[in-house]
């Protein structure tokens, strides 16, 4: 190094004086806006009393939700003003544990990650450090994230078994019991017959057998629901049926090869949908329209093997009471013809009272719309009636 | 080469088969005696003189890798004979301790070879005893857990013949306390082995060792308790594709319901014998038969009956089935291991057993007679096939 000359050190002492000379200003300037420091005499002593306790060197307690006094900072700040990153980090880990203790969780884990971020060289103070906020991340439910800190804390240290017991209670909680085990089982080498491990993997054990079998049944409900479906659109097929896609926007009927069981799913609310019975027999929702009443009817099952005229005899039997909207008493089962409705070509086409509804649904312009076929009911030679069916081309 | 005699080898050969001799000629003795043990005759004429085993073991240390492969190799062949056997492990006290040793030693270049070894010298009770002794006499070296802890962390196919060497220890009871240990937890690591698919000698030795312990009836409750849970590991293996009602598939262990619709059985009768035989141990207490009725192991049994070929493994599960299904013997008779039968009764149930295991034979080798033929059969057909398609060559 290089020795001052006598005159370059006077030269830099009267620089370094006239530095502290305009800090002295500068800092008189600054508080001369405030009110002077109320004196001792004037205080209550209540007041006294307040801020005796406040000082650092009187203080019993530190109540944190408050913010700190100057001088509380300044002893705080002297504390990780320390050069070794070591100390700072040890410093951090005791407020760590200090606060886990008095179960202030998230502090603690404050102070955890202060202490790691020192990144001290330490490695098995950097191990405690994760493992402390693995801990504490736990007792918050912060699962995720403590399990990645049991994993750096045995990247530090291999085979930590707070961090493994830790590490194996997190992937229980998270519902990885194979890892679970996996953890346990790292940890019994360790330490063979380690109760709390063997208790942990017991309990990994158990739900992780019951996790499989919950998944084995949830994959048989599966399979068995695709067969079913399957058996449903083949027989679908089979019968004849013509299905129409309503969510597609041209209304052309589904090319069979694309069948799927969208274009069966009805719009009702109670979710009715095609059935097939053991003997093989589909049962389709059906909708009665009324249009001279504005009236509908909704029948969620009605078998393919059925005949209209049964229902009909039912629904309108010639004697009873009338339906309450046929305020004419004209609808008896007799009186009643049915059409289906070929909706492309604007089109009725009549129903033969004493066919079932299986021969009905394999009439070529026969189509079923959103999965539900719909009929209409009219009454023979009724004025209504002729004109709706002259409407329709009839 | 073979009809020399013992002065002949004594003077020509033996001198070689020593760690100190030339390689190239001690090569060339080594497999000599190799090429004699290939043959029950050669076997009996190297097992009748102390002096060759010796020597062949004393090569078993050897500086040469090849001279000590041959050297295991031809104690192997020997080791097949039980008189044999015993007079290896008869030449001095180390044998059992070196092999062992050889085997946990990771850099050892031959231990598939010696675990077959061991395996066959453990085949009698006589030997395992020996085995046994010498494995307590080093347990520091060569104990029961670090043999466990190396058969589970290498499932290399090498360790593979500890599992029949397991198995063949287990005759003795000592042995199977060991595997029983609470503390040591030998037994809930060897469990996963019941389902270990690529190694059947691996599974099936393990499976050998735990129907042996289950013989351990003091142990039994321990065995289907939380801490082990033995039962469903052993009918897992036994359990196929099949789907009960919901009634029965809740009675039954978690591991068993809802199984694949490929689940497939254990592909080995022995094994499925193995593992039906260690179930029917676990029923000779009324509190195992409750327990093993409880969680009905009956509906699984009943559908591995229903489609069981072999006819050893049917009377097996047959037996176990009317264990399960029949009443309760009466008070003082339900521990089926400590029940006094009359002479004369089991004079006669030695009988009907004897009675019942000649019909599994004859079954058994009508069985294979009938495989026999319609191999012969599709052979002929084969045959007839290539003439044919001779003829039809010959024509166009």
């Amino acid at each position: 190094m290089a020795t001052m000359t006598d005159e370059e050190r006077e030269k830099l002492a009267v620089e370094l004086d006239a530095d502290l000379q305009a800090f002295v200003a500068e800092k008189i300037a600054e508080n001369e806006g405030k009110p002077p420091r109320s004196s001792v005499m004037d205080q209550t002593p209540e007041e006294l009393a307040d801020e005796l306790n406040q000082h650092p060197a009187f203080m019993k307690d530190i109540d944190l939700s408050k913010p700190l006094t100057p001088a509380v900072e300044g002893m705080m700040a002297m504390k990780y003003e320390s050069d070794s990153a070591r100390d700072n980090a040890e410093s951090f880990k005791d407020d760590g544990n200090v606060n886990f203790k008095l179960k202030k969780y998230k502090w603690a884990i404050d102070n955890y990650t202060a202490g790691i971020k020192c990144c001290c060289g330490d490695v098995m103070l950097n191990t405690i450090l994760y493992s402390n906020r693995a801990a504490a991340r736990y007792h918050i439910g912060n699962y995720r994230s403590a399990l990645n800190d049991c994993v750096s804390a045995c990247k530090f240290t291999e085979g930590h078994m707070k961090a493994i017991t830790k590490g194996a209670q997190c992937c229980i909680v998270l519902g990885e019991f194979q890892k679970g085990l996996n953890w346990c089982d790292a940890g019994l080498r360790i330490k063979p017959g380690d109760e709390v491990l063997l208790k942990l993997r017991e309990k990994a054990d158990k739900l992780h057998r019951q996790k499989e079998r919950d998944e084995r049944k949830a994959m048989k409900k599966e399979q068995k629901q695709k067969a079913d479906d399957d058996k449903l659109l083949a027989t679908i097929q089979q019968h004849g049926v013509k299905l129409v896609d309503t969510t597609d926007t041209d209304d052309t009927a589904v090319a069979l090869d694309k069948l799927s069981l969208d274009s069966v799913e009805t719009h009702h609310p109670s979710g009715a949908r095609v059935t097939l019975d053991s003997s093989g027999a589909l049962h389709w929702p059906i909708l009665f329209l009324y249009p001279e009443h504005g009236e509908t009817d909704f029948i969620m099952q009605f078998s393919e093997k059925s005949k209209f005229v049964d229902h009909m005899e039912m629904m309108f039997p010639v004697a009873g009471e009338p339906q309450t909207w046929d305020t004419d008493n004209k609808y008896r089962a007799p009186n009643c013809q049915i059409f289906f409705e070929d909706q492309e070509k604007d089109r009725l086409y009549p129903v033969d009272m004493n066919s079932t509804l299986e021969t009905v649904l394999k009439h070529k312009r026969c189509f079923v719309r959103a999965g539900t076929p719909a009929f209409i009911v009219l009454i023979k030679d009724s004025p209504f009636a002729k004109h709706y069916l002259s409407k329709h081309g009839l | 080469m073979a009809d020399m005699n013992v002065d002949q080898i004594d003077r020509e050969i033996l001198p070689f088969l020593s760690c100190s001799a030339r390689g190239d000629v001690k090569t060339i003795a080594l497999q000599y005696f190799l090429g004699l043990s290939g043959s029950k005759d050669g076997c009996d004429f190297v097992a009748s003189y102390n002096k060759y085993l010796s020597a062949l073991v004393s090569l078993t240390k050897d500086g040469d890798q090849s001279v000590t492969k041959d050297a295991y190799l031809s104690l192997v062949n020997l080791s097949t004979y039980e008189q044999t056997a015993m007079k290896i492990l008869d030449l001095h006290q180390e044998v059992p301790l070196d092999l062992l040793k050889y085997v946990l030693d990771k850099e050892s270049k031959h231990t598939g070879i010696v675990c077959m070894l061991l395996s066959n010298l453990s085949r009698s009770e006589q030997c395992s005893r020996r085995i046994f002794d010498s494995i307590l006499a080093n347990v520091d070296v060569i104990g029961f857990d670090k043999l466990v802890d190396a058969f589970c962390v290498n499932q290399t196919a090498t360790l593979n013949y500890l599992g029949p060497f397991f198995s063949n220890l287990t005759q003795i009871r000592d042995a199977r306390h060991y595997l029983l240990d609470k503390k040591n937890r030998i037994m809930q690591r060897l469990l996963p082995f019941i389902q270990y698919e690529a190694s059947l000698i691996r599974r099936g030795g393990i499976i050998g060792a735990i129907r042996n312990c289950c013989f351990e009836s003091s142990y039994h409750d321990w065995l289907l308790s939380d801490d082990v849970d033995i039962l469903p590991r052993l009918l897992l293996p036994l359990a196929g594709p099949e789907e009960f009602d919901e009634e029965d598939t809740t009675k039954l262990p978690v591991d068993l319901q809802y199984l694949e619709a490929d689940k497939k059985r254990e592909a080995d009768p022995d094994v499925r014998k193995m593992l039906l035989e260690s179930i029917n141990q676990l029923c000779s207490s009324k509190s195992g038969r409750k327990y093993i009725r409880d969680k009905n192991a009956y509906v699984i049994l009943r559908e591995l009956h229903s489609g069981e070929k072999d006819p050893a493994v049917l009377l097996t599960a047959e037996n176990l089935i009317s264990v399960l299904i029949s009443d309760e013997p009466a008070p003082g008779m339900e521990d089926l291991t400590k029940v006094e039968i009359p002479e004369e009764i089991e004079e006669k149930l030695r009988k009907a057993h004897e009675a019942q295991q000649r019909e599994v034979e004859e079954e058994t080798e009508k069985l294979e007679a009938e495989k026999l033929e319609a191999e012969k059969l599709e052979a002929q057909k084969l045959e007839v096939q290539k003439l044919e398609a001779q003829k039809q060559q010959n024509l166009t």
